[in-house]
């Protein structure tokens, strides 16, 4: 049976020469999680992840998994399993021996009859029966992408770690293979560690997402919290598709102010005499009449999205999106009037700090 | 329709050029391997007609009596030496060259890329110009005239081009490769040993089959650092059987026949990997 | 306490890993280097230690200083012979990279029947240089027997000594030189012309190129790196070329195939003047690294 664990970051970094990739981080995975490392390239996702297998030394700081401090100890004996961007797959092996490849290493060998079945379980599992004796280079891109989540899943790992496995499928797959790996993860009740930096796979995946940028944990948190609460601007902004507009301005006479901008800030922007950032999410914006709308613009461009349409408006230098109902009509270069659907739907930022401050 | 006519034109042109192409191919293909079935046919020709004039290529009655002659004057133990020979020198450089082309991608140490140059620069300087005073060096170490001399100083030959190909090859594995068998339970040493070492079976073979051409048809490092009849490889006995019987062109044929055969056969079938191996070399610089 | 201690180790681990890895590192590259550094560094400096000696017959006389090379320079046979080392070289690279263009020309429009092509032309460099020397002394010998001989006969015409007579001497060896050799120049042109996009070609006929056109405008340049190869691993390797020449005519008749290479074996492993022997080794020693930080130039010129 699986035996989900946990993993836990205690102030970990990791330094290439002067270069920090990683900076003392902090992470707690409980056991059966689907934890996601979110964050554009760079961010030291990846050498986080990698940080996890043991593929990387840490800097600093110390990693644990299911309690135990595994820091110091090489990847194969910490007992977790990796589905590689790449796949990783053993060009020369078949499919059923890269599936069986973890179990013929020394410390897992398992005896033929009971070999055969678990790789037959996980590849009938998988719909890969039909592919046993092909090459890797001889099968799909979706077929590989299944062996290597097979090589991960026919043994019983402490955790799954998952380096952006879906980024080599094309859109429909990638679509697909998603909600099988929701499922997979049901099934299996396992530890997930997943590393993205598509905001749609870690939104639709995850308990939980850890958003990184310049080797620092930006927010930890669910889909929801992030996405309706997020901790400062970035997040805000690398959220969400397309991410919240964000209106940067001075607070004069109880509104945050700026080119085209008036939206009221009585209850945190009272007394405040800094810069100020006000965001709202495209789907939160209902059209005003042009003249007196806290927001005033014109319209750039429409896009039809099926069920509702995209406007990207100029609004000082600024392009703000919108959401709207099909019914409305629109037309390039006609002025439009924006407001927010309710104040509470705004989020404050400090302009300084850009962290949140409602 | 004069559209046509130019499309017909064209044609004809095309079929001429095509016809012209083959013929010249078959031209050099006659000229490349006549002379080869020339000494085949020779080597089985009986000794009156050998010289028969207006020659034949296919041999009235087949005579396998200048192989026997050879074969009476010892030159199976010249082939068996050029074939251990060569065989040592083949396996110890291959496995030393795999060794340092692997260390070249995946570790990093003092002076690598030196070293590299090292190894580089010394596949572009030919052992002949070192010849002479690697001589005198091995007469005063004791190494001249010694059944390790002509493996040393072949695979030292054989030992930069095995690094070239593996090292192009293991840049070529991504790392991932081994970090998946870190993951799934493996020691490095493992990983690179059954996830590694079985993809580069081209770059070996290719590697193998160079240094086996090289060391196998080599007469000139052989003559000049073994003396001793009992050591002499075959190439150097066939000069040497040359020097006594000039005139005995059936006898010298069989001997460029025996000679002949290992390395031919060896190239058609790993022609592929040789083929592949220069070609990408080449491209890839 | 504990915290300190794990990140004490950690230090420690991290720093260690790396210095494990130059020590396996090294511990891989120094076997090969040492078979390397042996056979091709070492006798460089002990054939010019010993070109600074008077060396008979494997006998030491002594320090002479620059004597070798002063009575090697002062031979006009010295200068000969450097001189005939790059007609034969220069003969050789005329010869065989022309036929090897038109081999690789003719290898690619023939598709699938072109790869049976090069494999064909190939198999004469499978095989050892004495050998073929061998071969085709018989094959051009002027008396009875010799294939060349009978088919001029068919035609009239008398036998040819190609190898007695000092006029062909040269060309026959470069000629036998290079059957040997051309198609290994032809595998790498055509790898070459493998990397032109055919594309281009589809381009340039739209635009209206001739076919001569589109060789001078897209096919040479394009071919240029390759061609740049084939030209420094020839020339090095016909410089070098002397297993041929010994198979075929000695050196002779009368010095007129006696390149530097030859000389340095008749020289130093025939006369065993291993003084003066090592003085021509280091002398061609030389000139090879001279060609070979020339080609590099290049090709590293060509690169940028």
């Amino acid at each position: 049976m699986q035996t989900a664990k946990s993993v836990v970051f205690e102030g970990v970094a990791k330094r290439f020469g002067a270069v920090t990739a990683v900076d003392r981080v902090d992470i707690d995975v409980k056991p059966g999680q689907f934890v996601t490392l979110l964050g554009p390239s760079g961010c030291g996702k990846s050498t986080t992840l990698n940080m996890i297998a043991g593929l990387e030394q840490p800097s600093e700081g110390r990693i644990l998994i299911g309690g135990r401090d595994v820091t110091g100890l090489p990847p194969s004996e910490r007992d977790i399993a990796m589905v590689f961007q790449s796949y990783a797959l053993y060009p020369h092996l078949s499919v059923f021996e890269n599936i069986a490849f973890p179990l013929r290493a020394r410390r897992r060998r398992t005896a033929k009859p009971e070999l055969r079945e678990r790789v037959t379980q996980v590849t009938a599992a998988l719909g890969l029966d039909a592919l046993l004796g092909r090459l890797p280079r001889e099968i799909s891109g979706g077929q590989r992408q299944r062996v290597a989540l097979g090589r991960a899943m026919v043994r019983t790992p402490n955790v799954y770690l998952l380096d952006e496995p879906l980024s080599n499928l094309d859109q429909q797959l990638r679509v697909q293979m998603r909600s099988e790996l929701k499922d997979i993860h049901q099934r299996l009740g396992a530890t997930m560690i997943y590393v993205t930096h598509d905001q749609g796979e870690a939104m639709t995946l995850s308990d939980k997402i850890v958003v990184m940028s310049g080797g620092r944990v930006e927010q930890l948190g669910s889909p929801r919290e992030l996405y309706d609460r997020p901790a400062n601007v970035f997040v805000a902004r690398f959220l969400g598709e397309p991410g919240m507009n964000l209106f940067e301005g001075r607070v004069d006479d109880g509104a945050l102010r700026a080119a085209g901008v008036a939206i009221a800030a009585d209850r945190v922007g009272a007394g405040r005499s800094g810069g100020l950032i006000a965001g709202i999410r495209p789907e939160d914006l209902v059209e005003a009449a042009p003249d007196k709308a806290p927001i005033a613009g014109t319209v750039r461009t429409i896009e039809f999205l099926g069920s509702r349409m995209l406007l990207r408006i100029d609004v000082g230098a600024a392009i703000v999106t919108a959401f709207m109902p099909l019914g409305a009509r629109f037309a390039p270069r006609q002025p439009v009037g924006l407001a927010p659907a309710s104040p509470d739907r705004v989020r404050w930022f400090d302009a300084g700090s850009g962290k949140a401050l409602n | 329709m004069s559209g046509c006519w130019a499309a017909e034109g064209n044609d004809a042109v095309k079929i001429a050029a095509r016809i012209l192409t083959a013929l010249a191919a078959l031209a050099a293909a006659i000229v490349a391997i006549g002379p080869i079935a020339w000494a085949v046919s020779t080597s089985l020709k009986r000794n009156n007609e050998i010289f028969l004039v207006p020659p034949s290529l296919i041999p009235t009655t087949v005579t396998f009596d200048h192989y026997a002659r050879l074969f009476h004057e010892g030159v199976h133990w010249n082939f068996l030496n050029s074939a251990l020979y060569t065989f040592a020198a083949v396996s110890s450089a291959v496995v030393l060259g795999t060794l340092a082309g692997y260390a070249f991608v995946r570790f990093e140490f003092r002076a690598k890329s030196a070293m590299l140059l090292l190894f580089m620069a010394s596949m572009a300087i030919p052992g002949y110009a070192l010849l002479l005073p690697t001589q005198v060096l091995f007469v005063q170490i004791g190494l001249f005239n010694t059944p390790v001399a002509l493996p040393i100083l072949y695979a030292a030959h054989i030992v930069p081009f095995a690094v070239w190909m593996t090292r192009a090859h293991f840049a070529s594995v991504p790392i991932e490769l081994e970090h998946a068998a870190a993951v799934d339970g493996y020691t490095r040493f493992e990983a690179a040993w059954r996830v590694v070492l079985p993809g580069a079976k081209p770059a070996l073979i290719a590697a193998s089959a160079f240094g086996f051409l090289y060391a196998w048809n080599d007469y000139i490092t052989s003559t000049t650092m073994i003396d001793s009849p009992d050591m002499r490889t075959l190439p150097v006995a066939l000069i040497f059987f040359q020097g006594f019987h000039g005139r005995d062109w059936g006898a010298l044929m069989a001997g460029a026949v025996i000679a002949t055969l290992p390395p031919v056969v060896l190239f058609l079938c790993f022609r592929r990997y040789l083929i592949g191996g220069f070609s990408e070399g080449s491209v890839k610089g | 306490m504990n915290v300190a201690t794990t990140r004490q180790r950690n230090a420690a681990g991290s720093a260690d890993p790396a210095a494990a890895t130059r020590r396996t590192g090294l511990a891989l590259v120094v076997p090969a280097l040492a078979v390397v550094v042996a056979v091709n560094v070492l006798p460089a400096f002990f054939g010019f230690y010993s070109s600074l000696r008077a060396i008979f017959f494997f006998g030491d006389d002594g320090f002479v200083g620059l004597r070798n090379y002063a009575q090697l320079f002062a031979d006009p046979s010295t200068w000969q012979a450097i001189r005939r080392s790059l007609v034969f070289t220069f003969g050789s690279l005329a010869l065989a990279v022309p036929l090897a263009m038109l081999a690789a020309i003719g290898i690619r429009k023939l598709g699938a029947w072109g790869r049976v092509l090069l494999t064909v032309l190939l198999i004469p460099w499978a095989m050892s240089p004495i050998v073929v020397a061998l071969l085709w002394k018989w094959i051009l010998l002027p008396s009875p027997g010799g294939l060349l001989a009978s088919i001029l006969a068919v035609f009239g015409i008398p036998p040819i000594n190609l190898m007695s007579n000092p006029d062909y001497a040269m060309p026959t060896v470069i000629a036998v030189g290079v059957w040997r050799t051309f198609a290994f120049a032809a595998i790498i042109l055509t790898a070459g012309l493998g990397q032109i996009p055919a594309d281009l070609y589809r381009a340039a006929s739209v635009d209206g190129l001739t076919a001569l056109e589109r060789f001078r405008r897209i096919t040479m340049p394009l071919i240029a790196p390759s061609l740049l190869i084939v030209l420094s691993v020839l020339t090095i390797s016909y410089f070098n070329e002397v297993q041929i020449i010994i198979g075929l005519t000695s050196g002779g008749p009368i010095h007129s195939t006696t390149t530097l290479g030859y000389l340095l074996f008749e020289v130093g492993f025939v006369e065993l003047n291993q003084g003066r022997g090592n003085a021509i080794a280091i002398v061609m020693f030389l000139i090879n690294l001279l060609l070979i930080v020339g080609y590099v130039r290049l090709l590293g010129g060509g690169r940028k």
